[in-house]
């Protein structure tokens, strides 16, 4: 087991060359030395959203250094719709260890982590990176076998916050799909059929005919670029228009 | 817009600064559950709260407080050094002629749609940053809940004093920063809160008199 050896000085210096590094490679190689003087083996940082949205490629801004087999498989598996980390990253609010997602994982999520482990990949440190209280990104970082006080822990989650948020500005994609904005009766209808409520039973509850309803969700979709219902109330809460 | 409020124009709005003492107690005490010691009648006002202090104030139309921040001199005493000083780990507690501490910024929720919120957020943060830049504050430093530090980073250059702790009176997490006041960062506080134009309505004091002679351009 390798001790924690980074010092204050080294997290600040580390964090001031993160906040002036330009390239995602720069920043991804930042934080992996980083990682390593911890006792980390494995380092990726990953956009959390929805690739079947198709808004972005994940690996356009997201990185690892994963092996390589492993990481393919993950992608050409789709592993992302499982993996138990990110799924646990969309819940939690700070670090948490690997091991604890796979307590909560199902059995495909379980089985996800059980190949990862055929790859070395035997636990971590996830941290999840939050924007307007959602998680927007996340860092996992892989160890065999390591114990961190919760200071370091507060440490680490500080230098991958400050690369999350470095690796957006340098890459310049939204946190948030960006769209049109909705007017409040449109907010009003989508908050409704997210609720899963037909036109009919909107159009009861605001005391308008059926046809605005209908209306009304003509405009959302086509102002959120969606292609039906389920689409539409996805892109609303994306769009921070709605909360979920 | 948001009023920029300070002892040169503060008799203009006496109303509103006591609604704003008002609106603080309900958000930070109610709403948040901060324990604040100098809390009475509904009103929170403290120690600093002085004739330095600057306020940034979100006006409804009735001209009640929706929104508010406050900055004070580094120079003087800070929260940060009298309460919070275990949370500056990585540096000392900022004291510097350019530099602010923001504290007390807060958005009543109550009543308030999404939007409305965001926004009041948003505009205070812009406000705040078009002050600092018209007056020469290239800093200012701040106490903030673990989970708004990102959104820190994104906008302004920031750096933090220490790790996230806990704060035992509402068992939330908060970070120390410090954060650069300049021309980039407005630009992106402006693109964040979709504002196109100043946000700030930086009134010229009561007891303002223009200098004798302009400048020249060329000089």
């Amino acid at each position: 087991m390798q001790v924690a050896i980074n010092s204050v000085t080294n997290v600040l210096s580390v964090i001031k060359r993160i906040n002036s590094t330009t390239t995602i490679d720069g920043i991804f190689e930042e934080l992996s030395c980083f990682a390593q003087g911890y006792g980390f083996d494995t380092t990726s940082i990953l956009p959390l959203l929805n690739p079947a949205l198709g808004k972005i490629n994940i690996w356009d801004v997201g990185r690892s250094n994963w092996p390589e087999e492993f990481q393919k498989r993950w992608v050409d598996k789709q592993y992302i719709f499982h993996d138990p980390i990110s799924r646990f990253a969309m819940k939690s609010r700070s670090a948490f260890e690997w091991k604890t997602a796979y307590n909560h994982a199902s059995r495909f999520g379980q089985k996800i982590l059980d190949e990862a482990r055929d790859f070395a990949l035997y636990d971590g440190l996830a941290v999840p990176v939050m924007y307007q209280n959602y998680p927007t990104g996340m860092i996992s970082l892989g160890f065999e076998q390591l114990e961190l006080s919760p200071d370091e822990i507060a440490e680490i989650e500080l230098v991958c916050i400050h690369s999350y948020c470095q690796l957006l500005k340098v890459s310049d994609i939204e946190c948030n799909i960006s769209c049109e904005t909705l007017t409040p009766r449109e907010i009003d209808v989508l908050y409704y059929a997210a609720a899963g409520k037909t036109n009919w039973e909107i159009s009861s509850i605001y005391n308008i005919s059926e046809y605005s309803v209908k209306d009304h969700m003509k405009n959302i979709s086509r102002k959120l670029d969606a292609s039906n219902r389920a689409h539409a109330v996805t892109l609303g809460i994306l769009s921070g228009q709605i909360i979920p | 817009m948001i009023e920029v409020v300070t002892s040169a124009n503060m008799a203009l709005y006496q109303a509103e600064i006591d609604d704003m003492f008002k609106m603080r107690y309900r958000t930070a005490v109610d709403e948040l559950g901060w324990k604040l010691p100098d809390t009475r009648n509904g009103y929170d006002i403290d120690a600093y709260d002085t004739d330095e202090t600057v306020y940034f104030l979100k006006l409804d139309t009735d001209r009640s407080v929706k929104a508010c921040a406050r900055l004070n001199p580094t120079s003087g005493p800070t929260l940060m050094e009298d309460v919070f000083p275990e949370f500056c780990v990585y540096d000392s507690i900022p004291h510097a002629q350019n530099t602010y501490e923001l504290t007390r910024y807060l958005v009543e929720k109550r009543g308030a749609s999404r939007d409305e919120f965001l926004e009041g957020r948003a505009h205070i943060i812009v406000a705040i940053n078009e002050y600092c830049i018209a007056n020469n504050i290239n800093i200012i430093s701040w106490l903030t809940y673990k989970q708004n530090y990102p959104e820190a980073c994104l906008l302004w250059e920031t750096e933090p004093l220490g790790p996230a702790k806990f704060v035992a009176d509402d068992g939330a997490e908060y970070i120390a920063a410090r954060s650069q006041m300049n021309a980039e960062g407005l630009a992106r506080c402006r693109k964040w809160a979709k504002a196109e134009r100043q946000i700030a309505s930086l009134i010229v004091p009561l007891n303002y008199a223009p200098p004798a002679e302009a400048p020249s351009r060329a000089a």
